[in-house]
């Protein structure tokens, strides 16, 4: 499988892991496309569990006293 | 009489400086609503009275931003000012501050129903927060207890997202116009939140105004991205909760709302790493089984087929066995037949031999040579006839005796018949 999940959003990356269940679920996959949707969904899976446990939130203040809106980092994830 | 000294107005003139004069500096009064009515829908009209004064005010239908009506205590800021063709003085009253929780409790009942009436509170426009958003927006004032809760759980459940955070005064003069321009500004600016969180701590309902004021109701209603709201304890409840898309007890319970929790992503992940394992293997033992079935089924048939070519086999050598069986029974009776006639033969044989070697030695028995050893003489008349009786002599003739080794003649002397014959 080559397909990259690098850069995929969360929310597309689970989504995707979610309709590979269901499509196994319904069981009409034939051995060949089950063995590779079986791959990227680990993949998937593998991707998604790394995503929430090194990812960090990030605030910033929006200031609007400016004309233009000015983002200023407030802090990283230490809220 | 005139003094030089003072100077003169027109009317006009007159109440242009007056209006100078008083009307350069805000007053604040206080005091309860009376005659309130708004005309045209532009301007509105009421009296600000106490137990001994009364006071006329005027003010712009634009400016309110409070429920208000007859006998609400409220305070109002404008400034003073004499109406030039009327002569009225008033105070031109730039805003009303509700007073008093039996004014506020008032205006949050009237402007409750007006704004439920306007559909504001309907449950079918409420949108639902995205599952995973990327970008909040965050309405709160950041030295708030409510803005650290809303973080501190939004950082336990989730990671990843980035907030943008709009400071704002959650209470006191400017917070209704810093929450509704800070909604404007997320509205304007799309890419900074996929869901808006709007929140406070508890408070007193004078403390809770702005939330339950109806411009920042309208400004959750007309924003296009979706609002969660928590706003004070679990019992309070504002016009901004009504409105908002999902209505959260409180800060924390915000931040619950607006991000999934990741203890329950993660196991929802692995129930799927593991539904597809055992789908896969499922589908691997499905296709193992067919395989096996129909290699089963293949030997099933190679069973069949070679049970019957065995039994063909079978019947083969049961034929050639008994052809066989019945060669061997065919030689042995052919055998048995052989050895019958063969002794029988022999037995034959033999006793043809004994019957000859008996014959023969009967023979020699009854050879004359011999009997002619043991004594017997052939006696022979001279016509050659064998003399077996008397009658075959007579006296006087001569005979010729052949004994074992020769022959001699002799004559009859004499007959005499029945004498003994041997000595």
């Amino acid at each position: 499988m080559s397909v990259k999940t690098t850069k995929l959003p969360f929310k597309a990356a689970y989504e995707e892991l979610e309709q590979l269940t269901k499509e196994f679920e319904r069981g009409d996959l034939d051995l060949e496309e089950a063995l590779k949707k079986f791959e990227r969904g680990l993949e998937l899976a593998e991707y998604c569990t790394k995503q929430i446990s090194e990812m960090k939130n990030r605030v910033v203040e929006i200031k609007r006293k400016f004309k233009q809106p000015l983002a200023e980092d407030v802090n990283d994830n230490d809220v | 009489m005139t003094n030089d000294l003072e100077p003169i107005f027109s009317v006009s003139e007159f109440v242009e400086y007056i209006n100078l004069a008083i009307g350069r500096r805000k007053v604040v009064v206080e005091g309860e609503v009376s005659s309130f009515h708004v005309n045209q829908g532009k301007w509105i009209f009421f009296d600000l009275k106490d137990d001994e004064s009364k006071i006329s005010c005027f003010m712009l239908a634009y400016s309110l931003d409070v429920a208000c009506e007859d006998g609400m205590k409220v305070r109002v800021t404008g400034s003073p000012r004499v109406h030039g063709k009327s002569g009225k003085f008033s105070i031109f009253v730039d805003r009303i501050e509700l007073h008093g929780e039996g004014a506020l409790r008032r205006a949050f009942e009237l402007t409750k129903k007006k704004l439920a009436a306007e559909g504001l509170f309907a449950p079918e426009r409420k949108r639902p927060i995205p599952a995973f958003p990327e970008k909040i927006g965050l309405i709160a004032s950041k030295e708030s207890a409510a803005y650290t809760d809303f973080m501190r759980i939004l950082n336990q459940r989730w990671s990843g997202v980035q907030i943008s955070l709009i400071h704002v005064h959650v209470q006191g003069d400017e917070a209704v116009r810093d929450i509704v321009s800070a909604f404007e500004w997320f509205n304007g600016n799309a890419d900074f939140a996929d869901a808006i969180a709007l929140i406070r701590g508890g408070g007193s309902l004078e403390d809770l105004q702005a939330f339950n004021s109806e411009p920042v109701a309208r400004a959750l209603f007309s924003s296009r991205i979706a609002v969660v709201c928590g706003v004070g304890h679990e019992r309070d409840e504002t016009l901004a909760d009504y409105v908002a898309d999902v209505r959260a007890a409180t800060p924390t319970h915000a931040a619950s709302l607006v991000v999934p929790d990741q203890r329950e992503v993660l196991s929802r992940i692995r129930a799927a790493s593991s539904a597809l394992y055992s789908s896969v293997s499922n589908t691997l033992e499905w296709h193992d089984h067919t395989v096996t079935r129909a290699v089963g089924s293949l030997a099933h048939i190679f069973q069949k087929t070679e049970y019957a070519v065995q039994s063909v086999i079978r019947d083969l050598s049961d034929a050639v066995r008994q052809a066989e069986d019945q060669m061997k029974e065919d030689t042995r009776r052919i055998t048995d037949e052989v050895m019958s006639i063969t002794i029988q033969m022999e037995y034959f044989l033999s006793r043809t031999e004994s019957c000859v070697s008996s014959a023969k030695r009967s023979l020699e028995n009854m050879n004359p040579l011999t009997v002619l050893k043991r004594g017997y003489s052939i006696v022979r008349s001279t016509s050659g006839g064998i003399v077996k009786k008397l009658a075959d002599t007579h006296p006087g003739d001569s005979l010729s005796v052949a004994v074992s080794d020769g022959t001699f003649s002799a004559i009859v002397s004499s007959q005499q018949k029945q004498g003994r014959l041997l000595r």
